[in-house]
């Protein structure tokens, strides 16, 4: 089967992409999940497995040979992230370095050379038949970019659900990088509603086919429907805050383990293939 | 240490998003009687949305590095850059070579090594700083442009702006970022304390772990507070015993308050609730070791 990759996102933290994206995968037979919200990956507390095999993120950095360094800063000038200090000869500031690989390229006299650094993992586990993927940043690392493309290149094939991190930086833009559908999680609070607007407007740049799946829905604040409705955006699903929902979830448990969520789900998704279908 | 009456910061984290983060900073702001004030969470800012106010910002464009373009008609097609691109930003399609801006890091490589002189830099604002100046506060923003890389810079762009205004004896409270990565780094450094937030849910607790680990490399003090504690006592209490068994300081807990849930919609607080009366036992505890600190 051909890859179809759906990701969940949503701007403000917190708002349920991962509750969202864990039943999808749950509930969608021969399904994958793919966790790219690096820096805080919780996906795996859901799909609680004991097969999982990890591999590490790898990102070059450059090695000084100082026996055949001239002093020439051809490096130290190139380098546009400043992470090379020249003091008679180079050093490297580690935590700035954004390894592009150019003072390797630049050095004419061969005093350069590129080691590895693990910035992160990529956990692969399966779920009952579900591929699992989980990347996850070091402590201290500052860019989880590598990471993400990684742990996306783990799934080739099926639909794939990949869970995005927050915001809308370059971290998000990778995680949707040719995705076929993003579907937005929105929570009906105004700050929710203030950070979906941001991240509807990054898929609308990149013309990429949107659904809403409003959360935590308190009865009240009517803005996202208000919103959905001028803008003629497909809302899939509803669910509102509430405790049962919460105490399975803060739990580590899925919802669509009991057939009447799952059968929301799979709603969802056919709603999901009509419109990818139809292109609008 | 630090000399009696010199400037505190306090930075609120959590790890996980969306455990409560604005509306502590909030609630500090106003209890701590903060006249400096920052969001740094630069990706999806919100605390304009509850700190009103009526002046006009002082606007800066934050400029990052610049990205990059090949020029087609110089394009010799030699595949260079595409083999060259540690971001893999450049993309191929037929024999024509495309730089994807979102990819683009700005490194320079790509232009340094072209043979044909085919790559051009294009200037790249990453996003805006906001500063209001008010007589009697001084609240700094910021927001990214879309899909910038260079969040943590913008973060050290608005905090420097605020530091160079700030006098000596406030509290400044610093409303920080989920996660862990840069723009969080950015908010963490050259803070006294870091107020984390968390919920109790497995993946808060599995957050949690992350955030104080990267507080407490950066120097800033870890102190805990547990929200919405009451929609799992359970792992409320398993929080607790971890934050007392590796000697991070617990600062209380919050409950759920669907009032609090109602103020993040711009409606007043309840201030009779069971919420406010473990708030004030929060800042009380909070202000103690401030000033225990500041004695020795």
């Amino acid at each position: 089967m051909d890859k179809l990759s759906i990701a969940f996102l949503s701007g403000k933290g917190g708002t349920g992409k991962t509750f969202i994206s864990t039943n999808f995968a749950n509930a969608i037979s021969s399904s994958s999940y793919v966790d790219t919200d690096v820096e805080e990956p919780n996906g795996s507390v859901f799909f609680n497995t004991n097969n999982t095999e990890t591999e590490s993120v790898l990102v070059k950095i450059p090695k000084f040979n100082y026996n055949k360094c001239t002093g020439c800063r051809a490096c130290a000038d190139f380098c546009k992230f400043n992470a090379i200090i020249f003091i008679k000869k180079p050093f490297l500031v580690t935590e700035i370095c954004h390894s592009c690989g150019g003072c390797y390229e630049v050095c004419n006299f061969d005093a350069i050379t590129l080691i590895d650094k693990e910035i992160g993992t990529v956990d692969k586990s399966i779920y009952k038949g579900h591929k699992i993927v989980s990347g996850k940043m070091n402590v201290g690392e500052m860019s989880g970019t590598p990471i993400i493309k990684q742990a996306k290149d783990a799934i080739n094939d099926g639909i794939v659900a990949i869970d995005c991190p927050p915001g809308s930086s370059c971290l998000l833009l990778e995680a949707i990088h040719d995705v076929d559908y993003c579907v937005l999680v929105v929570e009906s609070t105004n700050f929710g509603f203030h950070n979906f607007k941001m991240v509807y407007n990054v898929c609308k740049q990149l013309n990429v086919l949107v659904g809403i799946v409003v959360n935590k829905y308190d009865g009240e604040n009517k803005l996202i429907f208000d919103f959905a409705k001028d803008e003629n955006l497909n809302i899939l699903d509803v669910f509102p805050f509430a405790k049962e929902i919460n105490r399975i979830t803060s739990a580590g448990g899925l919802i669509t383990d009991s057939p009447k969520y799952k059968s929301r789900f799979e709603e969802m998704y056919k709603k999901i293939l009509l419109q990818i279908k139809e292109g609008k | 240490m630090r000399e009696k009456n010199s400037k505190v910061t306090i930075v609120v984290l959590s790890g996980k998003g969306g455990t409560g983060k604005t509306t502590l900073s909030n609630i500090l702001i106003e209890k701590l009687k903060s006249k400096v004030f920052v969001d740094c969470d630069v990706d999806a800012p919100n605390l304009h949305l509850v700190q009103k106010t009526s002046e006009i910002p002082i606007t800066h464009e934050y400029i990052g590095l610049p990205k990059y373009q090949i020029k087609q008609d110089k394009c010799t097609h030699c595949g260079l850059c595409y083999s060259l691109c540690a971001y893999k930003a450049i993309d191929k399609q037929g024999v024509r070579f495309y730089i994807d801006p979102y990819r683009c890091e700005g490194c320079s490589l790509c232009q340094v090594k072209c043979p044909a002189s085919a790559i051009t830099e294009i200037a790249q604002v990453d996003g805006n700083t906001f500063l209001y100046k008010e007589k009697v506060k001084l609240f700094g923003t910021a927001q990214t442009n879309i899909g910038s890389g260079n969040s943590g810079k913008l973060v050290s762009a608005i905090r420097k702006q605020v530091s160079e205004e700030r006098h000596k004896t406030d509290i400044q409270v610093i409303d920080g970022p989920p996660g862990i990565g840069c723009p969080v780094i950015a908010s963490i450094t050259n803070t006294d304390y870091s107020l984390i937030v968390t919920e109790p849910s497995l993946s808060g607790f599995s957050d949690l772990k992350r955030i104080i680990k990267t507080t407490q490399t950066l120097k800033s003090k870890p102190l805990v507070i547990i929200n919405k504690a009451d929609l799992s006592q359970i792992i409320s209490s398993q929080i607790e015993t971890y934050l007392i068994k590796n000697d991070i300081i617990f600062l209380g807990t919050l409950p759920y308050d669907k009032n609090i849930v109602k103020k993040n919609n711009l409606e007043p607080y309840s201030k009779e609730s069971s919420f406010f009366i473990d708030v004030e036992e929060i800042i009380k505890k909070l202000l103690n070791i401030i000033e225990k600190e500041k004695e020795i």
